[in-house]
């Protein structure tokens, strides 16, 4: 590359250094000021990967696939030609010539620079430090470090140097992976910037009773290890480390991860001190509030920047910076930046912690409130003006109910009721700050900057839900905090509009079964707990709890018995049958296509004949055994398992079936061979769970024996291929499918199919059928084509992947706890003993079983228990 | 006072029931997401049919006389959904119907009855 190559034509290059968090999100910024239609951009990235979700790094040692927390997308990157280099490290500035150097070297010229190289974590100058068991905690990389590490069979206990809000965060992380953790922090309590004295203590007795040791007021004055840091085999066998601390006292532990706190990343400058560039007096890149160096057309933003001697350790301020620099950049210089609040809100182990403002009641005259519970680990501090008129900060921990009522009064400078204790106080009636108390400049989410008028205006112009609005203003999108505001902002608009609306999907979720699906899909979450500590509250109930089970299903396909899915599964999913109102179960092997060979008949005849089961065809072209007892159930599915059948999924909102007529092997009029169809299309869509089950059916010919047009997907051979109809049902609103696609191929049929399941399990509500679901989306038929066929929102390729992901990760539910001795256990009506349930009582009319009536059961005689 | 083994714990997943016959008795016993057991009629009297250790564990917050609010679990029926208290046997869907309640406790691993 060379200081030519780059630059085309007239426009200049815009150069950003380091592809982190913020420099990702001024690109974002850039692309919407059009600054990438009057320059080139490049970015320098120092590591090998794009832009990723620092904030959830530590999901990583849950889910170890970084492709969950990337944030950037290459495609939109290419699209505005923003060309990303990565694994380039910038080692050289010269602000007078407008050059940077890479490490390989190369000269690049710039027109514009903005300095986005984050910090770096600070590790005491201990000796020792350079262990290979010790490590810091930033990056992707050292997190791959740490869990290597980790995974040795003898490693099995960590430390974390720092009790800071980091030090926490890695001290989960140890405990995640198994080791026996200890904290170890030089302050005499944990979270000193954050926390008072009271409030630490609490945060590490709590801390304490989750099993991780902390130790306060040590500081580390070398650290030995019992083999040599270079030794041939560095990261192979026994390697204790022993902390020797300055009191005499010591620890050995089998790896360390420091996180001390962190320093901005100013190397480059420092290392270069006649680049121009003027740093702070204890480091960073100076700036003032345009976000603008000494240097002309230098820019600095995020935590490699100094502003006011302040160095911003959040991702908000810096995304801040990063709109105001490309505004900046882009000649409108109103915007400005002009600090940020620092308040915090956070779950750490599982122990809610808050912070806001003069946490430690330092200014003048200040005065503080106290409420302290010792028994159930909650300790509140409010700090407010000397008259008692203003709140100036908080302290919480243990209980953070109150946590976004007092950040508004703090943010927005409110008056405090006459007694401010009660804003604190249990069992009392709190003055609860409204949403319509707030002004139209209250921020409501710190993360995107995003206000009150912001947010209600949006809604004016049609973002009618959470997620239409964060969409449209960023509002939630990072940290999450802000959730429960941003929905009650929304609320409060609508109401004002004179909508009544309450999407809420049960008092625990305050979101939408669309909401729940894109935060499940986007963090990746795989468990209901994880789900609700994170976006809900209280236990959860027989609404939200199935409805969860459906959507993770949908997402990640796992077996629906999986110990923790078990809980969420109604009893049908739970026991693989539908209950029936005497408590006994059905039975329906998937027959795909109505099709099926004598022996197989035989085989449901001879199950039928042997468990005593009423035998009945369904409307769905399969056969139905009923009374089946709960602890018959393994012993019929095994026969019917090794028979070849699956589960025909009558339990499940799932794929039903595929009906289908006979089709051109035999009738004289078919065009098409409708069976074949019908088989592939059942063998491609059962078990995928979705809002509402999903019918199909297959005509050979017009005639439409297979009544396609009632069903959620209907196709009809024509003389050139399918007519594609959806959206139809029968049941309790009977709709007509609507012809979606003329003469389709099978292939690009499937396709559309696809496309079309996983866009209304993404969008639908709960329990809602294809037919009433086509009928809320706004722009109707149309809007439904132009997302499948013309792909509008650019989604079909990922819809397709999704449904591929589940189509491959099948499996016949049944087939799979028949050989799982663990599942089977359920399968038995007593816990503590072999009988059945004597209350289940058959009387034999027209030749077959029923449920016998409660007079019946007292007078007839009763059918020998099968 | 009499005490009888009826299960180990683990025999009842987290945040599910299970049906133990005591003494002729059908009885539902729920172990909840912290371990805390409940146990109630396992006879549903709506859908007349021996059920309920098979419904789905849900919690409400409700306002008691003296207006506080507290959150309290309960089962709702498989068949028709109906909602029992879990710790009081109250049907949250119809105040005339109150279930039976049962005495257990956690000795070591073993869920253990207690009666008179
Ligand atoms: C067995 C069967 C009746 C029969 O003996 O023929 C049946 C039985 C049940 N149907 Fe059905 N439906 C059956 C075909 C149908 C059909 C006809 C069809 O599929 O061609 C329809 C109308 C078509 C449609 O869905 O558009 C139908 C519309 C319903 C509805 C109303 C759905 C709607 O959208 O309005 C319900 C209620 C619901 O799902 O909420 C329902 C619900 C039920 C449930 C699951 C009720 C329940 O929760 O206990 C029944 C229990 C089945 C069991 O225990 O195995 N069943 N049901 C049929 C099973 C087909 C199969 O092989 O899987
Ligand atoms: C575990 C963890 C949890 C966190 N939790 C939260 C939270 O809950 N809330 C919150 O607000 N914040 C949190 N943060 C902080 C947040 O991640 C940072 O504020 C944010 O990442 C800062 O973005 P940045 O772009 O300034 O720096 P970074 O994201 O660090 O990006 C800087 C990038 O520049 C690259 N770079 C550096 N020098 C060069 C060079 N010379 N040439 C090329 N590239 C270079 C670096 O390799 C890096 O990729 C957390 C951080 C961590 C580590
Ligand atoms: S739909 Fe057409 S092909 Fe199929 S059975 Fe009827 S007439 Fe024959
Ligand atoms: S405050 Fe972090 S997402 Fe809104």
């Amino acid at each position: 590359m060379s200081s030519t190559a780059l630059s085309t034509e007239n426009k200049g290059n815009l150069v950003v250094i380091g592809n982190g968090m913020v420099g990702h999100h001024f690109i974002e910024r850039a692309i919407e000021q059009g600054l990438h239609q009057q320059f080139d951009i490049h970015v320098f990235a120092e590591e090998d990967r794009p832009a990723y979700d620092r904030v959830y790094l530590s999901s990583y040692f849950e889910h170890k696939d970084a492709s969950k927390l990337n944030l950037v997308d290459l495609t939109a990157y290419e699209l505005s030609k923003v060309n990303l280099h990565l694994n380039q490290c910038i080692v050289d500035i010269d602000s007078a010539s407008q050059r940077i150097t890479t490490e390989a070297g190369e000269i690049i010229e710039y027109s514009e620079l903005v300095l986005a190289t984050g910090s770096y974590p600070f590790v005491p100058p201990i000796p020792g430090r350079e262990h290979p068991h010790c490590h810091v905690y930033r990056t992707i990389a050292d997190l791959d470090e740490i869990l290597a590490i980790a995974e040795l069979p003898t490693v099995k206990k960590g430390v974390v140097v720092g009790g800071g809000l980091l030090g926490l965060e890695a001290a989960k992380a140890l405990v995640t992976l198994g080791l026996d953790t200890y904290v170890v922090e030089f302050a005499p309590q944990l979270m000193g910037v954050q926390l008072d004295a009271a409030g630490g203590e609490i945060l590490k007795r709590k801390i304490e009773a989750l099993g991780v040791k902390v130790l306060t007021g040590k500081n580390t004055k070398e650290i030995l290890s019992n083999t040599a840091p270079n030794s041939d085999d560095p990261s192979g066998d026994e390697q204790h480390l022993t902390m020797q601390f300055t009191d005499g006292t010591s620890l050995t532990t089998d790896m360390i991860v420091f996180s001390a706190g962190i320093r901005p990343q100013d190397g480059l400058i420092k290392n270069n001190p006649e680049c121009g560039i003027e740093m702070g007096g204890r480091g960073g890149i100076l700036i003032n509030e345009q976000c603008r160096t000494n240097a002309d057309h230098v820019y600095a933003v995020g935590e490699c920047a100094v502003w006011d001697n302040k160095v911003f350790g959040l991702v908000a301020p810096g995304y801040n910076m990063a709109s105001i620099c490309a505004a900046q950049i882009a000649g409108d210089s109103k915007q400005t930046f002009t600090g940020a609040d620092m308040s915090t809100k956070l779950k750490l182990m599982g122990v809610d912690v808050g912070s806001i403002g003069d946490a430690h009641g330092t200014s003048d005259g200040s005065l503080s409130y106290l409420y302290q519970n010792p028994a159930e680990g909650i300790y509140k501090k409010l700090v407010t003006t000397p008259d008692n008129k203003r709140l100036l900060g908080a302290v919480l921990v243990g209980d953070t109910e109150d946590y976004n009522n007092l950040l508004q009064l703090y943010l927005n400078d409110i008056d405090l009721p006459a007694h401010p204790e009660s804003l604190i106080l249990p069992n009392v009636e709190k003055p609860v700050m409204g949403i319509d108390n707030l002004p139209d400049t209250a921020t409501i989410c710190s993360c995107y900057n995003v206000t009150k008028g912001a947010i209600c205006s949006a809604v004016e112009n049609g973002a009618y839900s959470v997620s239409d609005v964060k969409t449209m203003t960023s509002a939630g999108s990072g940290c999450g905090g802000c959730a429960p505001m941003v929905k009650d902002t929304v609320s409060y608009q609508l109401t004002a509009m004179g909508f009544e609306v309450n999407n809420d999907l049960c008092e625990h979720f305050a979101y939408s079964r669309q909401d729940l699906y894109s935060l499940i899909r986007v963090h990746g979450i795989k468990t209901f707990d994880e789900l609700l500590t994170e976006h809900g509250s209280g236990h959860g109930c027989e609404i939200c709890k199935p409805t969860v089970a459906s959507i993770l299903a949908s997402c990640w396909n796992d077996y629906v018995l999986k110990t923790e899915l078990t809980p969420l599964q109604d009893s049908n999913d739970y026991y693989l049958g539908n209950i029936q109102k005497d408590g006994t179960y059905s039975v329906v092997p998937r027959v795909p296509g109505g099709e099926i060979t004598a022996d197989k008949l035989i085989v449901l005849g001879q199950v039928a004949k042997q468990f005593n089961l009423y035998t009945k065809i369904t409307g769905g072209m399969r056969v139905d055994l009923f009374g089946a007892r709960m602890e018959q159930l393994p012993d019929i599915w095994t026969q019917l398992v090794q028979a070849g059948f699956e589960t025909g999924h009558a339990y499940g909102k799932s794929l039903r079936t595929v009906k289908s007529c006979i089709g051109n092997n035999w009738c004289r009029y078919g065009v098409d061979d409708s069976i074949g169809l019908a088989l592939r299309l059942e063998d491609r869509y059962k078990g995928v769970r979705s809002p509402h089950k999903i019918k199909m059916g297959v005509s050979g010919c017009m005639r439409e024996c297979a009544e396609a047009q009632s069903k959620d997907f209907g196709m009809i051979a024509t003389e050139n291929g399918w007519n594609l109809f959806v959206c139809g049902n029968g049941g309790i609103t009977p709709r007509h499918g609507e012809l979606f696609a003329t003469d389709l191929d099978t292939e690009t049929m499937v396709k559309y199919i696809d496309r079309i399941i996983m866009f209304y399990i993404k969008t639908a509500d709960k329990l809602q059928r294809t037919s009433k679901w086509r009928e809320s989306l706004d722009g109707g038929l149309d809007y439904l084509k132009a997302v499948i066929i013309e792909d509008s929102l650019g989604i079909a390729d990922e819809l397709e992947a999704q449904m591929q992901l589940l189509v491959d990760n099948y499996v016949c539910e049944w087939a799979a706890t028949i050989n799982d001795t663990e599942k089977l256990k359920r399968f038995r009506h007593f816990v503590n003993s072999e009988k059945g349930d004597d209350n289940v009582v058959f009387v034999t009319d027209r030749e077959q079983i029923r449920p016998a009536t409660d007079a019946e059961k007292a007078t007839i005689n009763l059918v020998e228990l099968a | 006072m009499n005490q009888q083994t009826i299960c180990t714990l683990d025999d009842i997943i987290p945040e599910t029931g299970v049906c133990a016959l005591i003494d002729g008795k059908q009885i539902a016993i729920f172990r909840t997401k912290q371990n805390d057991l409940f146990a109630l009629d396992n006879y549903d009297p709506f859908s007349q049919a021996n059920v309920l250790s098979r419904g789905l564990i849900g919690g409400t917050t409700i306002t008691d006389d003296t207006g506080t609010a507290k959150e309290v679990l309960y089962v709702a029926s498989p068949i028709y959904k109906q909602r029992f208290n879990l710790a009081t046997g109250q049907c949250l869907d119809d105040e005339s119907i109150v279930l039976n309640t049962y005495k257990f406790k956690l000795d070591g691993n073993n869920v253990v009855a207690n009666y008179e």
